[in-house]
């Protein structure tokens, strides 16, 4: 068991935002999560890495309850975060960028360089590029390159697609795929683009209100039509 | 120095003058930038990466000083005392940073009110445990006289130190892991959270080492003036212009760019028209620069730099 979320709450000075919400990643694997503007799923998030606090409920990674752990240290316990709008640091290089990712499981390891570089070679190229500069899509590959280079076992990825180009997104997709595959990463995507969650998700929870209301399995994903229910404004 | 090394400008005479006459205004010019730089260094740093107006800086400025007062007058030789004063202030600094600096963070009104306290605290402090003035520290070094101009070694000195601090800083900052840390913290302090980064801990380090500056340059500054209880004052005023005058975008430049550019016209005023005329165009100067710069001169080149990547 990678990750476990228990009956969790949290939200904002306005009232809960997450009303018990409970989900599991067993092994490597894609899981989602969808739902329209504004029911919660970012807050689910940030309240998973740490950036809000638990008012309710545990967060168990590999077994540990992590729900009173700082940021930093669930970081570093292996969870590679990539916030929605990208959280670039945008005066610094793309090289400066990859390596602020060094801590992220641990710290104990050399940075991956090789990996990354090797899926998304223009961060090579333009190593020495102010962050800033680069494209929305190019920013979204640097921000995931960066939770990836010191080796996580869980990636969670906030809206990789928003901003993002088709062709870049297709590229995402691939490259979740194959990191799944070869690396047997776990990731937990937010997403509500509707043809990156039916190719890389093997099952969606819908999300409402702050309440998981449905669960997708892969034939249901696939089909296409919930989901895109589910998404509809 | 020697009679042997002036042979040679004494036979130029009458010829050239200008040579010392430009030497002086050079080493005039050098002194006050360096003042402007020492002052400025300590503070620059935790307002830069902690965005924390230090109102302390002058009376850290003024422990540094008292460290290396009572170092030499205890037999340990300058130099030593004022690494000394580097250490003992950086680690008060970060004694301060753990019990009440970091209680005040995001909060900046909280943090100003918090470090003028404590600037109360350490000068009223200082009179009533060590009286009102400590012993002085003689200037190292003797001078050198060109004519009828003297040059102060240890001013010399002092010029070199401020540009090895400047680009030991930037190294710092720009190529170890400690500065990476440093920077990614400023930028988005969430941000690096969630990568693993311990910002608790830069914070603690970059407050202790701004302090420690403070006391270095203290230390280093000493000599120069009178070491007593509210000494710090005299550096803070010349340290906030700076620094306001530099900028934000990249508070290290700015210092730079600014104090260079505030003795390039505080120096030719004084020594025409006298110190205090050469204070006031330094003061009307700035006034100028952050009418017409509101970001500081560092902006400048923030400015510059989009039009250079296209
Ligand atoms: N900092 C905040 N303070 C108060 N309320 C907030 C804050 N951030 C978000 N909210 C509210 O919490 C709710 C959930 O926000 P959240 O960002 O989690 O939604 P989301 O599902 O990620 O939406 P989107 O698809 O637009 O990214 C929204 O109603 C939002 O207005
Ligand atoms: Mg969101």
């Amino acid at each position: 068991m990678i990750l476990e979320v228990n009956d969790l709450r949290s939200g904002y000075a306005t009232g809960d935002v997450l009303q018990g919400i409970s989900l599991t990643l067993e092994g490597p694997g894609v899981i989602g999560v969808v739902g329209r503007n504004g029911v919660g799923k970012t807050t689910l998030m940030r309240t998973i890495i740490g950036l809000l606090p638990a008012r309710q409920g545990t967060i168990r990674l590999r077994g540990e309850d992590v729900t009173r752990f700082s940021t930093e240290d669930r970081a570093r316990s292996g969870v590679g975060y990539v916030p929605q709008g990208r959280g670039m640091f945008p005066n610094m290089t793309v090289l400066d960028n990859l390596r602020t990712g060094r801590f992220v499981g641990g710290g104990r390891h050399a940075p991956q360089f090789d990996l990354v570089y090797g899926y998304f070679p223009f961060l090579h190229q333009r190593a020495k590029q102010l962050a800033g500069t680069l494209s929305g899509g190019q920013q979204e590959m640097l921000a995931i390159a960066r939770a990836l280079i010191g080796g996580p076992d869980l990636l969670l990825l906030d809206e990789p697609s928003d901003g993002v180009q088709p062709s870049i997104v297709d590229e995402i997709g691939d490259f979740l795929t194959d990191l799944v595959r070869t690396r047997g990463m776990a990731v937990l995507i937010v997403e509500q683009n509707v043809d990156l969650v039916r190719r890389v998700v093997d099952c969606a929870h819908v999300l409402e209100k702050g309440r998981i209301v449905a669960t997708l399995g892969g034939e249901e994903i696939r089909d296409g039509e919930l989901l895109a229910e589910h998404l509809a404004i | 120095m020697s009679g042997s090394e002036r042979i040679p400008l004494s036979r130029r005479e009458g010829g050239s003058k200008v040579l010392p006459e430009l030497a002086s205004i050079l080493y005039q010019f050098g002194t006050n930038a360096a003042f402007l730089l020492l002052s400025a260094l300590g503070l620059i740093v935790i307002l830069g990466m902690m965005n924390i107006i230090n109102l302390a800086h002058g009376e850290f400025m003024m422990l540094g000083a008292y460290v290396a007062s009572f170092a030499v007058h205890r037999g340990i030789p300058f130099p030593l005392a004022v690494i000394l004063a580097f250490f003992a202030t950086g680690a008060f600094g970060i004694v301060l940073e753990r019990l009440v600096i970091r209680r005040f963070y995001g909060r900046e009104l909280g943090a100003l009110v918090t470090t003028w306290g404590i600037s109360l605290i350490l000068a009223q402090g200082a009179l009533l445990l060590f009286g009102p003035y400590m012993p002085p520290i003689p200037i190292p070094g003797g001078a050198v006289s060109e004519g009828v101009f003297s040059f102060s070694v240890y001013w010399l000195i002092l010029i070199g130190i401020s540009i090895v601090l400047v680009v030991a800083l930037t190294l710092v900052y720009r190529a170890t892991p400690f500065g990476l840390q440093a920077r990614a913290t400023m930028q988005n302090p969430s941000i690096a959270r969630s990568l693993g980064i311990r910002t608790g801990r830069v914070y603690m380090l970059t407050f202790g080492l701004g302090a420690g500056l403070a006391g270095l340059s203290g230390a280093l500054l000493a000599p120069a003036t009178s070491i007593a209880p509210f000494m710090g004052q005299q550096f803070v005023a010349p340290a906030f212009i700076t620094v306001v005058v530099g900028g934000g975008a990249n508070v290290i430049a700015g210092a730079v760019g600014s104090s260079t550019f505030l003795s390039l016209i505080e120096t030719p005023v004084s020594l025409t028209l006298g110190t205090f005329y050469g204070t006031m165009a330094l003061l009307v100067m700035a006034l100028l620069i952050i009418r017409v710069l509101p970001a500081g001169i560092s902006s400048l080149g923030a400015r510059l730099r989009p039009a250079v990547a296209r």
